[in-house]
């Protein structure tokens, strides 16, 4: 589904991911985790095309993307949350969702022009869709607020949102439960786990080791830029490599 | 003056306006609407006026052609020739930072005003364009300059009906998202440059067929007139005034500051004569205080941005 081979990136000398390389399968959910500054970010980034890698490859639904503008990767079918969210402010909740479900015909001017009532019908199906995803992220009555008023763990809650409307085969959860009350945080589990019975892929980076050893499948641990170990919630927890790196000393 | 005199001035006051109108109707979709820096509208407004001149005077030895086609034909070729500019210019520039679409706009704009004072094949030169003609103008009288302010108005309401259903549709919504958050649209898939762009072409459109207004109305263009602070800055200032991503806001921008550019004209014209040159950088003051009062009291502009949805439930 989703392999990263021997990427590297560096800013101004420095080695953000340094030769990292790992898969991710299909229809699993893989926990993403790694202590501050491990490269994390900046992975979700190189693979989603936000940003390019220095050297090696991403390979996305059997082609090879790390050249790819993000949006083509995004309509091979990948979807993405940003760690700090990114909300268009001036605009509502709905309209947040709305924008983003692909190939929507009122996208093209002409068709918005002179084909107004197919475009109409399907904005009907869209703006129904997105009352859909924000009834099952208890927004529903902030739709029409402007997405600038929301609270901060409402914002989290928009990210996830848009993730949903895309219907993406591939999710990269960029810490959905930051700043996300405990009860919503269970609901968003449980939603993650509902998207994999879907089929889809669910790629996850996340602080709260709870929820990473309750829905993960595999866990791939990153340090300093680079894939240090990968295996089962209970294979990575246990490991004395993985401690070391988030507690800086050998203390095992 | 005559109660005539006084209509027939208002006439004439108002054609003007109503080309202003079209041109700042033509930057709020490029800046209010997609956020994009064209500081070289004069580019477009001469390249729309030269344009219509050549394709509708009759055949002459002093510039490229004239091929003597109607003023319908004039009209539609200056839109698509300065659209086809816009294209171009934005095909490298587009992608980048807004400052650089505002340098590269600004700088073709001063290089077309030389192309066209120098290049005398094809708009001959300083001397300019005379003797474009006016529609049906052997059909109506001295009245029709009211006939031209019709046409005027019938074009303004296209471009504004078109402007505003462009906006409050899915189309528009993509756009009104790259201006808040590129990053997100990018992510939903959605190709950033190709919304950027058409923005820009549709503007860039308006402005051809606005400019082209403008050369028939006079029927006379030279390179003179499409200097920056006629053609380009006073456009932004209507623009800024009116407030910007509000087509309604634009027309008011424009009959406001074209009121006070001309207002100013009547009031530095009682000068006495030996202060003309004084006169004219007084205007230029004069609409500078008048921004400045507008920025200070209302920064969003008169009207400020109005509230567009594509949603077929609302609105």
């Amino acid at each position: 589904m989703l392999k990263v081979d021997k990427v590297v990136k560096e800013f101004n000398g420095f080695r953000a991911v340094d030769e990292c390389s790992f898969e991710v399968k299909k229809n699993t959910i893989t926990g993403l985790i790694g202590p501050n500054g491990a490269g994390k970010t900046t992975m979700f980034n190189l693979i989603a095309g936000s940003l390019k890698a220095d050297q090696g490859e991403v390979y996305f639904s059997d082609q090879k993307v790390n050249s790819f503008a993000a949006y083509k990767i995004a309509r091979l079918g990948l979807a993405r949350t940003f760690q700090i969210p990114k909300t268009l402010k001036k605009m509502t909740v709905l309209e947040n969702l709305m924008l983003v479900p692909g190939g929507q015909s009122g996208e093209n001017i002409w068709n918005s022009w002179f084909k107004s009532s197919k475009v109409k019908a399907e904005e009907k199906e869209n703006e129904s869709r997105a009352y859909r995803v924000l009834k099952f992220l208890e927004l529903t009555h902030v739709a029409d607020v402007l997405a600038a008023n929301l609270s901060g763990g409402q914002k989290k809650l928009l990210e996830l949102g848009r993730a949903l409307m895309a219907d993406p085969e591939l999710i990269l959860l960029d810490e959905p439960g930051a700043g996300v009350n405990p009860t919503l945080l269970n609901k968003i589990a449980k939603n993650i786990l509902k998207l994999k019975e879907k089929g889809k892929t669910i790629l996850l980076i996340e602080h709260n080791m709870d929820l990473i050893m309750n829905i993960c499948d595999r866990v791939i641990v990153m340090n300093d830029g680079k894939h240090l170990v990968d295996g089962t919630p209970a294979e990575v927890k246990s490991n004395p490599r993985v401690l070391e790196a988030y507690l800086g000393e050998k203390t095992a | 003056m005559t109660l005539g005199g006084i209509f027939s001035y208002l006439v004439f006051f108002l054609i003007f306006t109503g080309i202003y109108a079209v041109m700042t109707l033509a930057l709020n979709m490029q800046r209010g609407f997609a956020g994009l820096f064209n500081i070289g509208i004069a580019g477009f407004w001469a390249v729309g006026s030269y344009t219509s001149a050549i394709m509708t005077t009759p055949p002459s030895a002093e510039h490229l052609g004239g091929y003597n086609l109607p003023f319908v034909l004039g009209l539609l070729a200056a839109g698509l020739v300065a659209a086809l500019l816009a294209f171009l210019i934005g095909i490298p520039t587009i992608k980048l930072r807004e400052d650089y679409l505002g340098i590269a706009t600004i700088g073709i704009a001063e290089i077309i005003r030389l192309v066209i004072k120098n290049e005398e094949w094809l708009s001959n030169g300083v001397r300019g364009i005379a003797g474009i003609p006016k529609p049906m103008a052997g059909f109506l009288g001295h009245n029709y300059n009211i006939f031209f302010l019709l046409i005027v108005v019938l074009i303004i309401a296209i471009f504004f009906y078109l402007s505003e259903k462009g906006i409050n549709s899915p189309w528009g919504r993509v756009l009104r998202a790259i201006r808040e958050e590129e990053e997100v649209v990018k992510a939903a898939g959605k190709n950033v440059v190709r919304y950027r762009m058409e923005a820009f072409v549709l503007g860039a459109f308006m402005m051809g067929v606005g400019g082209a207004l403008y050369a028939h109305f006079t029927s006379f263009i030279s390179p003179e007139a499409f200097k920056p602070m006629q053609a380009t800055f006073l456009v932004w200032i209507m623009l800024i005034i009116g407030g910007s991503a509000n087509n309604f806001g634009s027309l008011v921008g424009a009959l406001l500051t074209w009121g006070i550019w001309t207002g100013t004209e009547f009031l530095t014209g009682m000068l006495p004569a030996a202060y003309t040159t004084q006169a004219s950088a007084l205007r230029v003051i004069l609409i500078g205080v008048f921004l400045e009062i507008i920025l200070l009291s209302r920064p969003q502009g008169l009207f400020g941005e109005k509230k567009y949805s594509a949603s077929s439930s609302k609105s």
